[in-house]
C-alpha cells in the first residue's frame, strides 16, 4: 500500500508513476511525437563536413590566437644541424608569417599544423626558426609579426615534389566552468594551403658546414 | 508535513473520474519526528573534534606529494659536526680548515683583481674526502650573521693561482691524483656581512640534507 | 536563547546595519587601494624598491630602432628595442631576478626579448647592473609599466604572489637609431645602483 516503498522505486513502480495522470500521458506523448517529427524532417542526421577551404599562399588566415600567412617551403640539411634527429635525413622548412593578436605573449601551438606530402619522422613540427637572425621564434609577442621557417624531420627528401599540403587547424579560447580559467582548445581545420617549393633559403638560418 | 499520515486509497488506473486532475500526491510515509534541539554538550564537542581529525587526516593524505617535494627540494636538515670540526654522511666527509678575509686583491692571469669599493673579498679553505660516486657536485655558500647566503665563485675572478673556481667532490678514479688535501674558493660579500657558516649543498643528490660548517674565529 | 528580552526585530536591525556598515567599510578601503591590488608595490625610478626576495632600482628606459647583439650582428625589428637600464639585488641567497614584464596602454604584455640577451643572476646585497631588452610594436611606445615578477611565477600564477609595478615612460619622438649596445652586467661599488 502506501507504506510499500519498495514497490514504488521498483522500475514498474516509476513506470506506473510516470503515466499515472493525463497531463503527464498528454505531456509524454507530447515529447514523444516531437521526437518523431524531428526524425522525420531528418534534425538526426550527421551534417556532412563543410568542404576544407583552400588557402592560396600568402593568405592572412586567423587560426585563433594568431594568424598565419604561408608563404612556401624549402627542403634542407643545413639548418638547425645540431636539432635533426639522427633517423631523420633533412628538414622541410615551410617560410611562414605569424602575428599573436591577443594581449598576452604565447607560444606556437603545434597542432595548429599538420604537413603531408613528404615523410615525417614526426607527425609534428617542434622548432620554428626566425628568419631574420636563425633564434628560436616559438614564442610570439603581440602584435609583433614574424618571418619564420617552421621546421618538420623528413626522410627520403629527393621524393619531396614541388608541392606541400598544409593543414591549419584553429584552436578556440573557452573558458573552463570549474575553475573560471581561459585555455585555448583544438578546433577544426579551417583551411589547406598548398605550398610552393623555393629552395631559395634565407641566409641568416643557414648553418656554416660543421 | 506533520500530524498524521492520511490514509490514500490504492491507486487504480481510471478508478475515479475526480481523479485524474488530482495532484499526485506523496503516498510516503510522514518524516519522522524532529531531533531534540538540544544536542548535549559533550556530543558537541566530540563532533568538533572529529570533524578536525577527519579534515587533518584528508588533508594530510592530500598534500603527500607537495610535502614530499617541499622537504626534499631544499636544504634545511644540517649533518651533525663532531667535535673535531668532521661532518660525515654517506662516505662524503668536509672539513672547514679556514674562512679568511682578503684584504688585498688577488692575482688572475697575471692581472691585480681588487673587489669594488664596500666590498670585500674572502677566502674558504675545505677538506674533503669522498668515497660516495652519488655525490659529483656541491654548491658551496657562506652564510653571514644575518642570514644572508653568499655563493662562492659568483662575481669573483677566474683563473686565481692557488683558487678553484668550483670545489672538488667526485672521488677520483683509480690512478687519478686524489683530491686536494685542502680546496681554496673565493667569495664576495659586503663589508658588513660576517661570515657565520658555511654550507655545502645540492639540490639533486644531497637534500633535504645539507653541510654546515660553522665559521670559529 | 535571547530568552525574549531583546525584541526580534531589533535582532533584524542590528544584523542589517552591521552587513551595510561592513560593506561600507570594504568598498572605502578598496577604493583607497592601489589598483594593481594589495600584491602590487610601486615603485620610483632611481629609488630603491623591495620585492622580496629582489631588491632593484630602475634608471630609466631607451628607444632604439636596432640593437647589436651579442655576437655584433645588429639585429632588426619590425616594432622598436625598448633598453630598461636598472640594477638588482636580492635579499636573502643567490637566485634568477624572475621575469619582467612590459605593459603597454592597451594592456599588452611582453617578455623581455628572447632573440638573445638575457637576465642575470642576483646575489644578496651584491648590486649588479645592467640592461634588459624589450621588443615591442611601434604602437606600443608611451606610457609603459614595468612589472618585476620577482619568484619568477609570473602573472598567471593563483597564488597572489607580491611584484614590483613601475611607470616607465618612452617617447615616440625619441626613438635613436641604434645600434645600441648592450654592455655585460657590471658588479657595483657598494651604495651605487
Amino acid at each position: 500500500m502506501a507504506n510499500d516503498v519498495g514497490a514504488l522505486v521498483s522500475v514498474p513502480g516509476i513506470a506506473r508513476w510516470f503515466v499515472r495522470t493525463w497531463p503527464r500521458r498528454i505531456a509524454i506523448a507530447m515529447v514523444v511525437v516531437l521526437l518523431l517529427v524531428i526524425a522525420a524532417v531528418g534534425g538526426f542526421a550527421r551534417v556532412p563536413p563543410e568542404p576544407v577551404r583552400q588557402v592560396a599562399a600568402g593568405e592572412v588566415v586567423d587560426l585563433g590566437p594568431y594568424t598565419v600567412s604561408v608563404e612556401s617551403f624549402f627542403v634542407s640539411d643545413q639548418v638547425d644541424v645540431y636539432g635533426l634527429p639522427e633517423e631523420a635525413d633533412a628538414w622541410i622548412g615551410v617560410v611562414m608569417e605569424l602575428e599573436n593578436t591577443q594581449l598576452d605573449g604565447l607560444f606556437v601551438d603545434y597542432q595548429n599544423f599538420t604537413l603531408d606530402g613528404a615523410q615525417l619522422v614526426e607527425a609534428r613540427s617542434t622548432t620554428v626558426l626566425l628568419l631574420a637572425d636563425d633564434s628560436r621564434a616559438s614564442f610570439l609577442s603581440p602584435n609583433l609579426p614574424v618571418r619564420v621557417a617552421m621546421l618538420w624531420s623528413v626522410v627520403d627528401p629527393d621524393t619531396i615534389g614541388d608541392e606541400v599540403r598544409l593543414s591549419l587547424i584553429e584552436t578556440y579560447e573557452d573558458t573552463s566552468f570549474l575553475f573560471e580559467e581561459t585555455s585555448w582548445y583544438v578546433g577544426d581545420r579551417i583551411g589547406v594551403v598548398e605550398v610552393p617549393r623555393d629552395d631559395d633559403i634565407p641566409p641568416a638560418i643557414v648553418d656554416e658546414e660543421p | 508535513m506533520s500530524g498524521p499520515t492520511p490514509s490514500l486509497p490504492p491507486y487504480v488506473p481510471g478508478g475515479g473520474r475526480e481523479d485524474w486532475m488530482a495532484p499526485a500526491r506523496e503516498p510516503f510515509p510522514a518524516a519522522p519526528p524532529p531531533l531534540p534541539q538540544r544536542r548535549s554538550r559533550r556530543a558537541t564537542a566530540i563532533l568538533a573534534v572529529v570533524g578536525i581529525l577527519v579534515l587533518g587526516a584528508l588533508g594530510w593524505r592530500v598534500s603527500a606529494e607537495a610535502r614530499d617535494a617541499w622537504w626534499n627540494g631544499e636544504a634545511h636538515v644540517p649533518v651533525p659536526v663532531d667535535a673535531n670540526g668532521v661532518a660525515e654522511l654517506d662516505g662524503l666527509q668536509v672539513e672547514l680548515t679556514g674562512v679568511e678575509r682578503l684584504d688585498d686583491g688577488v692575482s688572475t692571469y697575471g692581472d691585480r683583481w681588487e673587489p669594488p669599493d664596500g666590498l670585500v673579498l674572502w677566502q674558504v679553505g675545505l677538506a674533503v674526502q669522498n668515497t660516495n660516486t652519488e655525490i659529483l657536485s656541491l654548491d658551496v655558500l657562506v652564510q653571514d650573521t644575518e642570514g644572508r647566503r653568499f655563493e662562492t665563485g659568483s662575481e669573483v675572478p677566474y683563473g686565481v693561482d692557488g683558487v678553484q673556481d668550483s670545489l672538488e667532490v667526485a672521488p677520483p678514479e683509480p690512478g687519478d691524483d686524489p683530491l686536494p688535501d685542502v680546496q681554496y674558493l673565493l667569495v664576495l660579500m659586503p663589508q658588513d656581512a660576517e661570515p657565520a657558516a658555511v654550507r655545502l649543498e645540492s639540490t639533486w643528490s644531497l637534500a633535504p640534507d645539507y653541510f654546515r660548517l660553522p665559521v670559529t674565529q | 536563547m535571547t530568552g525574549g528580552r531583546v525584541p526580534r526585530w531589533v535582532v533584524t536591525v542590528v544584523m542589517l546595519a552591521v552587513l551595510v556598515g561592513a560593506g561600507l567599510g570594504v568598498n572605502a578601503l578598496a577604493v583607497q587601494a592601489p589598483p594593481n591590488g594589495p600584491a602590487g608595490v610601486r615603485m620610483s625610478l632611481g629609488v630603491d624598491a623591495v620585492v622580496h626576495p629582489l631588491q632593484l632600482n630602475v634608471s630609466g628606459a631607451r628607444a632604439y630602432e636596432t640593437v647589436l647583439s651579442e655576437d655584433d650582428v645588429p639585429l632588426e625589428t619590425v616594432g622598436v628595442w625598448v633598453l630598461v637600464d636598472l640594477s638588482y639585488a636580492t635579499t636573502d641567497r643567490p637566485r634568477g631576478p624572475g621575469d619582467f614584464i612590459l605593459v603597454d596602454e592597451r594592456g599588452r604584455r611582453y617578455a623581455i626579448t628572447s632573440r638573445d640577451f638575457d637576465t642575470w643572476q642576483a646575489s644578496p646585497d651584491l648590486w649588479v647592473r645592467g640592461t634588459l631588452v624589450f621588443e615591442v610594436p611601434l604602437d606600443a611606445l608611451g606610457d609603459l609599466t614595468l612589472e618585476s615578477w620577482a619568484s619568477g611565477e609570473g602573472p598567471p600564477s593563483d597564488t597572489p604572489l607580491p611584484y614590483g609595478v613601475l611607470d616607465l615612460s618612452v617617447d615616440p619622438g625619441a626613438i635613436e637609431p641604434g645600434p645600441a649596445v648592450i654592455s655585460e652586467p657590471e658588479l657595483l661599488p657598494a651604495g651605487q645602483r
